[in-house]
């Protein structure tokens, strides 16, 4: 079987499990615990410490695999776990939350350190009136322009597919036309069989 | 759900610009212990607003005044909803955001200056800055100006320069004001001759640092993609698209 890997990652509550669960072709496997930090638990109730996992079926042979990192810092060394031979990965930010801004901006760059892989921006929660606007979130994140922002619902199905096709459609740029096949995709043989 | 943190996270200003851009039509509440206030948005456009202290039952300020008022917020909360009510909402505010913004920020201003003169007394102690550089090049000094200023290398305090000039504390203490914001003069520190940098060691805790980043460097290249062929990606989008 060949596994291709996307991480779906962001700050506390920004919709990584929702959005996993949107598109996944299982109920995600979920490690919550309870949260014992008052004012995160005025965010959520529970959180996920271990990841958010589902799985899109492709063919016969090759398996999509998301998995969602956990979000607070204190859990951070997970990600490069994660990381490893993920082949794009989507940043998550509640666009709901100024807040989240700042922490989303050290989370883009602490991820570069940790990947090259091609990664998009999903603007969550547009569904809410209230929602900051993209041009607003891209200035204050200093997103540069190549890197793809996306408006999100990560409840609803079809805007989470526009994400991935967005996320799918940047990594297929970044790779040459010549190297079609060459390198074989990221391959983690049976894992999750 | 709403728009909710804090003025550090998102300013004012901005927040008037996203509603402008977004033509939002809602209630802005704002908390800075312990006045609280309410701002109503009806198309992108700021209505009325009021400010109101909690401890003490009061009216602070309405209409303008109230965003004037708020405009020197640093550390509010607040929250934004959406809410067609506002559209109900009787204007009183008729400038608009940038002129009202101008006007607190000239507030601001000049309340830094009369605070600055406030605490300036015939005590204080002055000095030329030690960076000259500081100070913009394109200032023009009048003889006032100049006077005073040739003063700061000569005496220590207020009160000596106005010996030295024959001229009253009321006049001395604005002209050193303005020299002091341009940059040119200061209030004399003594703590700065505390030998106090001897006892911080920025570098204390930092010995593992440079370690860290070689092993992230190290991580990072290990964790180079392999990328995926472009028609595996291609058939991957076909069944996403179809899902
Ligand atoms: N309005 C709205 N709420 C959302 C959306 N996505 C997630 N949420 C809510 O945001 C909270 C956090 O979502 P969750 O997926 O658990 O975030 P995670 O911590 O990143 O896994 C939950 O209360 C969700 O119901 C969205 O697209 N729109
Ligand atoms: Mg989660």
């Amino acid at each position: 079987m060949q596994a291709v890997k996307l991480v779906i990652t962001g700050a506390y509550s920004a919709g990584k499990t929702n959005f996993i669960r949107s598109i996944s072709d299982i109920e995600p496997v979920l490690t919550e615990y309870e949260v014992t930090d008052p004012e995160e638990r005025l965010l959520k109730k529970e959180t996920t410490v271990a990841l958010d996992f589902g799985k899109i079926a492709i063919s016969e042979e090759v398996v999509l695999f998301l998995f969602g990192t956990p979000g607070q810092e204190r859990f951070d060394f997970m990600w490069e776990v994660l990381s490893e031979g993920c082949v794009g990965y989507v940043v998550m930010v509640d666009s709901c939350r100024p807040a989240h801004l700042l922490e989303t901006q050290r989370l883009i760059a602490r991820f570069a350190t940790i990947t090259d892989a091609p990664f998009v921006v999903a603007a969550n929660k547009q569904d809410d009136p209230a929602a900051l606007p993209l041009s607003y979130i891209r200035r204050r994140l200093q997103l540069p322009f190549e890197i793809p922002l996306l408006p999100c619902v990560a409840t609803e199905r079809e805007s989470v597919k526009n994400v991935l096709l967005a996320l799918l459609d940047h990594i297929d740029q970044g790779i040459p036309d010549s190297d079609d096949e060459e390198i074989p995709p990221t391959i983690v043989d049976g894992m999750f069989s | 759900m709403a728009l909710e943190g804090t003025l550090q996270d998102m300013s004012l200003t901005d927040l008037f610009a996203i509603f402008r851009i977004g033509v939002k039509t809602g209630v802005l509440l704002l908390k800075q212990h312990p006045e609280r206030a309410v701002v109503y948005v009806a198309n992108g456009s700021l209505v009325d607003a009021v400010v109101f202290n909690e401890l003490h039952r009061r009216l602070i300020a309405n209409g303008e005044l109230a965003i004037i008022h708020l405009l020197a917020w640093e550390n509010a909360t607040f929250t934004f909803f959406s809410d067609k009510s506002a559209l109900l909402c009787q204007r009183r505010i008729f400038r608009d955001n940038d002129t009202l913004i101008r006007e607190a920020l000239d507030n601001s201003s000049s309340s830094r200056r009369a605070a600055l003169e406030r605490s300036l007394t015939l005590d204080t102690r002055l000095a030329m800055t030690l960076l000259p550089e500081r100070a913009d090049p394109a200032i023009n000094l009048d003889l006032e100006q100049w006077r005073i200023l040739s003063q700061i290398s000569i005496c220590d305090t207020i009160q000596e320069i106005c010996t030295n000039t024959r001229k009253p504390a009321e006049e001395v203490i604005p002209v050193v004001a303005g020299l002091i914001k341009f940059g040119l003069i200061e209030v004399k520190d003594e703590a700065r001759n505390l030998p106090f940098y001897d006892n911080v060691s920025p570098y204390k805790n930092n010995q593992s640092a440079p370690e860290a980043a070689g092993k992230l460097l190290v991580r990072a290249n290990s964790n180079r993609i392999r990328q995926p062929g472009k028609r595996l990606l291609q058939a991957i989008m076909r069944r996403v698209h179809n899902l």
